[in-house]
């Protein structure tokens, strides 16, 4: 009789605990609120402020002894780097919505949101805004209700975090949150060798700006902008190529521009700089790619992950030495790579930090030097010194010794 | 995490101290979970002591439901009839979820950039057992109810100005009633 009761009482609570199977799912995310400014108070401000912590470096640009690297969406570091060994960070260009930078002469161009400025860098410590050629790029946008407001620009914003319980309705039960913004990044440019520049400006990989004698060239997800500076104060923009999908990166080399994007490489004749033409593809899995070319060869790293497309990480040796028809030379094998750069026959990947290679032989490169922990972004190597775009820092190594990397200096980010 | 291992121990220390005879006890089950999110399947080992109506021990297993995680925790049970080849059960479990792997948890295409932690995981049950033969052997039914916690932080990239980097969190609070069916020796 025990038993039965036991039994009983057992089913009874079992079932009655039918109403305790309510799963339950949070959502934390945060909202974020965009701080406005006028137009006019804006260029008022851009500038050489008062150097400011580096917090989210973005792409880099190197001009003789300063390095312009990227705060993302709010302006541009100026870093006096005469001494490789202890960079100065001496100022603060502040333009809102800036991701991009190019450099030809004593003017810098950058992006604030939609628009491109022109920056009068002849004295770093003074700069002063020259001009604004507003609705450049077009495909900058904002959505998720944040659309343009006529001569205001977001130049910060708040946030609040937020907790909400999700409905088990929801066949999914994840969504996205907060703003979403669909973002045109243009990164830096390198003068062509034929314009015989005093002092060379370098880009780095991920560059979606560059500069070609008097023109430069800006890619967003489809677009190629040429842009006329044949007088550097006054940017001209010109007709606008359809380039594709999913375009990322721009690099250019000799007369022929090099776009990467997620399904492959694209090549463009700039022989008429107003019109480019393309000359030739060489498609690839799904994967963000930044390239860098040399005589004969492209080369890209291709990475899996966040948007770019669950494909592969790998870098790609391309002899381009047919440009109507590149082909794949050989393709190796990478954990998560981003930015690369070479240096004569030294090629350098960001990644699982930063690696150094013999590319003597592209069909066969050798791994010379390793350096791990850090999370990299973007590198620049030029005339020995390495400089390296880190999550948390900007770092700088000597590779005098083609066998190894050594650390000069590190910058680091706020805390 | 430290907790539960000095918990357990200590729940160990004493059910040894208690002078009486203590033998090695394992209790395996596979199980019947029911919730919300439907039906999935549940496997436990839980291996311990037993001594007069009482048995402790430390328990894992594998947990299919909505999200698969392996729990962790410590275990103890109290017959209800002392010595009896038969005899109802009360059972209790506390310990810590796992999942299974920390990354690309729902594998979502575009959002690979993802991290699973792990969270809280109990439950409590009441069961029969059929001892079977002269040794310690038993079947066991159990029917009870299990909660496990488990969250996820998503980053989100592209997503807001590139400056912005919100990473997302979502916390699974998961709550299913159990039938199992078990073995112990």
């Amino acid at each position: 009789m025990k038993k039965l009761s036991f039994a009983v009482l057992g089913c009874l609570l079992f079932f009655s605990f039918q109403s305790c199977l309510k799963d339950k799912l949070t959502h934390t995310y945060t909202i974020y609120t965009p701080i406005y400014q006028t137009k006019e108070a804006v260029q008022l401000n851009i500038k050489s402020n008062p150097a400011e912590e580096i917090e989210s470096p973005g792409n880099l640009f190197v001009y003789g002894n300063y390095i312009f690297l990227n705060e993302m969406d709010k302006g541009v570091h100026i870093i006096d780097n005469t001494d490789p060994a202890k960079p100065v960070d001496k100022a603060f260009i502040d333009i809102p919505g800036n991701l991009d930078i190019a450099v030809k002469g004593n003017i810098l161009y950058a992006d604030m949101y939609q628009d491109l400025v022109a920056v009068d860098i002849s004295d770093p410590l003074h700069t002063k805004l020259v001009k604004t050629v507003p609705n450049v790029f077009g495909e900058r946008y904002y959505a998720n209700g944040f659309a343009p407001i006529n001569n205001m620009v977001i130049v910060g914003w708040t946030k609040k975090d937020t907790t909400v319980v999700l409905e088990h309705s929801q066949s999914n039960w994840r969504y996205p949150s907060g703003v979403w913004v669909d973002v045109v990044a243009f990164q830096s440019a390198v003068p062509n060798a034929a314009a015989a520049a005093p002092i060379p400006g370098i880009s780095g990989s991920m560059a979606r700006f560059t500069i070609v004698n008097d023109y430069l060239y800006a890619v967003d997800h489809h677009t190629l902008h040429p842009i006329s500076i044949a007088d550097p104060v006054e940017p001209v923009v010109g007709n606008l190529i359809s380039a594709g999908f999913d375009i990322e990166t721009i690099y250019p080399f000799k007369n022929k521009l090099f776009l990467g994007s997620m399904g492959g490489l694209y090549i463009y004749d700039i022989s008429q700089p107003d019109a480019p033409v393309k000359e030739g593809d060489f498609i690839h899995a799904r994967a963000c790619d930044p390239v860098i070319v040399d005589d004969k060869y492209a080369y890209v790293t291709l990475r899996e992950g966040t948007n770019c497309g669950p494909t592969t990480n790998e870098l790609e040796v391309v002899d381009v030495q047919d440009l109507s028809a590149p082909s794949l030379l050989k393709a190796y094998p990478m954990t998560k790579p981003q930015g690369l750069t070479k240096d004569n026959a030294l090629l350098f990947v960001c990644d699982d930090g930063i690696k150094m290679f013999d590319a003597t032989d592209p069909a066969n490169i050798v791994l010379k030097d390793h350096v791990t922990g850090l999370e990299t972004r973007d590198a620049i190597a030029w005339n020995k010194n390495l400089i390296v775009v880190a999550s948390n820092g900007l770092y700088q190594y000597d590779y005098t010794s083609s066998d190894k990397l050594t650390l000069r200096s590190k910058l680091s980010l706020k805390q | 995490m430290k907790l539960f291992f000095i918990t357990a121990f200590v729940l160990l220390s004493i059910c040894m101290s208690a002078q009486k005879k203590v033998n090695f006890s394992s209790q395996n089950y596979i199980g019947l979970l029911e919730g919300e999110r439907g039906s999935s399947l549940q496997l436990q080992t839980i291996n311990g002591a037993r001594f007069d109506s009482w048995f402790i021990g430390l328990g894992t297993g594998i947990d299919w439901y909505y999200l698969r995680s392996i729990p962790l925790f410590a275990s103890v049970n109290r017959d209800f009839f002392k010595k009896a080849k038969r005899s109802f059960y009360l059972s209790a479990n506390a310990g810590l979820n796992f999942p299974w792997q920390t990354d690309n948890y729902h594998n979502e295409w575009g959002y690979s950039d993802t991290k699973a932690y792990s969270g809280l995981y109990w439950s409590a049950g009441l069961g029969y057992k059929i001892g079977i033969g002269k040794m310690d052997d038993a079947l066991l039914i159990q029917l009870g109810y299990d909660y496990k916690h488990l969250s996820e932080k998503v980053n989100y990239p592209f997503m807001v100005f590139e400056s912005q980097n919100p990473n997302d969190k979502f916390d699974y609070h998961l709550r299913r009633l159990s039938a199992r069916i078990g073995w112990s020796f």
